[in-house]
């Protein structure tokens, strides 16, 4: 019974998601501004996210951003509706990964990153202090951010880019095939090569956070 | 279920793709074996630690570069989909076109016409037509001499021996004269002739078709008048056959 009342709670809000993809794309092809803004404000931090994480690059995930948003708002006119809008943009932001990856290893990037301290600087969120997490676990967290970055870049793209789609941009096996194009049973095994390379890589280095605690002394 | 198949439905297992009986059957096995129990742990902490990469915010240069491509790409649209904002685009393009092309040549131009005009100006007047009449034009002097202009508009003697000259309508003529009784209409112009006496010579021919007069006036208005043109007969001037 629950279940039931989940799936027909789930399934509306997907007919309510479609027709708002709907309305943003017609009012985009009409030409409304605030069509613009609203895609952009709705879809700028997953795009980026993903690129980000397929390319581990943020001025060349950056690039990416811009193209699919230059794509999309040029070819939106093409936009059948058979896809959702989610998917149709993820799918996009993959091609425009694959190029600029193919770029990147053609040119082999001979040139010095100027703004590299600007790469590695974090935002301000990271680096004020939290007064709910000690900075041990503030540190803690960033090395392991580091740690599996690395990890993650060093997976295969093609079982990469099934996983990122999976446990960062959250999709769903059925639109991870529609956005790289695969059967699901394929989407699945990729996932399965994926976590199980990611798990090699981590391996021994994905502990249990230690049990530290600091207590507070007054001085004596 | 062995181990190898368990640990290859893990992955669909924590992401809750599994068929009920699957499920059942891998959370069986995994109660009794250590192995895929600690497979299961770190594939799932695999799973959360990749979602922790979730938070990662955006750029604040790539939310300002967004913005500034979308309002280029709403201009675009914009004078895409409106016709008269297309057709004033256009109009403007070309009109800019225009201008570029036109203004280095303009003052050329003027100067070009404006030259033109003055040469012309200079040239027409002493430009003149051939005229077709005869080698010399008769016109009748007020005394009554009849005066010959040669082509060129200067005046010419006239080469007979005896020129011809105008009388009234009833002077006495002498016996030895060619006359021609002529009748001038109220242009001045001969409307009728006719051979009164001796022959018809070429210079009264000459007379006849070239000759200009004053008009006779009455009470002001010009009207018509007869005179009368004597050339002494000489031996050497030729007659003129005339069909009568």
């Amino acid at each position: 019974m629950a279940t039931s009342i989940l799936d027909l709670s789930a399934e509306r809000m997907e007919a309510a998601a479609e027709a708002d993809d709907l309305r943003l794309v017609e009012a985009l092809r009409s030409g409304s501004e605030r069509a613009y803004e609203e895609l952009i404000a709705r879809f700028q931090q997953p795009v980026y996210t993903l690129a980000l994480r397929l390319l581990n690059d943020q001025s060349d995930a950056s690039d990416v951003v811009q193209e699919v948003f230059l794509k999309v708002f040029r070819n939106i006119g093409n936009f059948r509706g058979q896809s959702s809008l989610k998917t149709w943009m993820y799918r996009i932001t993959i091609n425009e990964a694959h190029n600029a990856r193919r770029w990147f290893f053609r040119h082999r990037r001979r040139e010095v990153e100027l703004d590299s301290s600007v790469e590695d600087s974090h935002h301000w969120k990271e680096i004020i202090p939290d007064g709910s997490r000690s900075p041990f676990d503030v540190a803690f967290d960033r090395e392991q951010h580091v740690m599996i970055e690395a990890a993650l870049e060093r997976v295969n793209p093609i079982f990469r880019e099934a996983v990122v789609l999976r446990d960062i941009t959250d999709l769903s096996y059925e639109e991870i095939a529609e956005v790289l194009g695969v059967s699901l049973g394929t989407v699945k095994s990729r996932i399965l090569r994926g976590r199980e390379a990611l798990r090699e890589e981590l391996a021994g280095s994905l502990k249990e956070r230690p049990a530290l605690r600091l207590v507070p002394k007054t001085a004596e | 279920m062995s181990c190898d198949n368990v640990q290859e439905r893990i992955s669909s297992f924590v992401d809750g793709r599994l068929p009920d009986a699957e499920r059942e059957n891998v959370l069986a096995h995994i109660a009794s074996c250590r192995d895929c129990d600690a497979y299961l742990e770190s594939i799932d902490s695999v799973r959360r630690a990749v979602g922790e990469l979730k938070r990662r915010p955006i750029p604040a240069a790539l939310t300002a570069r967004l913005r500034v491509l979308a309002s280029h790409e709403y201009a675009r649209q914009a004078t895409r989909i409106s016709w008269s904002a297309r057709l004033s685009d256009w109009s403007g393009r070309l009109s800019l076109a225009f201008n570029n092309a036109m203004r280095p040549l303009a003052f050329p131009f003027a100067g070009g016409i404006a030259s033109a005009l003055i040469l012309f100006g200079l040239v027409i007047p002493t430009m003149t037509f051939e005229h077709a009449l005869a080698d010399q034009v008769f016109f009748t002097a007020p005394e009554g001499d009849v005066v010959a202009l040669a082509p060129t508009g200067g005046y010419a003697p006239p080469e007979s021996e005896n020129p011809p000259f105008i009388e009234r309508a009833n002077a006495s003529v002498p016996d030895a004269a060619n006359v021609v009784d002529l009748t001038i209409d109220q242009n001045g112009r001969i409307s009728d002739w006719i051979v009164t006496r001796g022959e018809l010579t070429p210079d009264l021919a000459n007379i006849i078709m070239f000759g200009q007069f004053s008009p006779a006036t009455n009470m002001g208005v010009p009207t018509f008048g007869k005179v009368r043109a004597v050339q002494i007969r000489n031996v050497h001037t030729a007659p003129i056959h005339v069909r009568s």
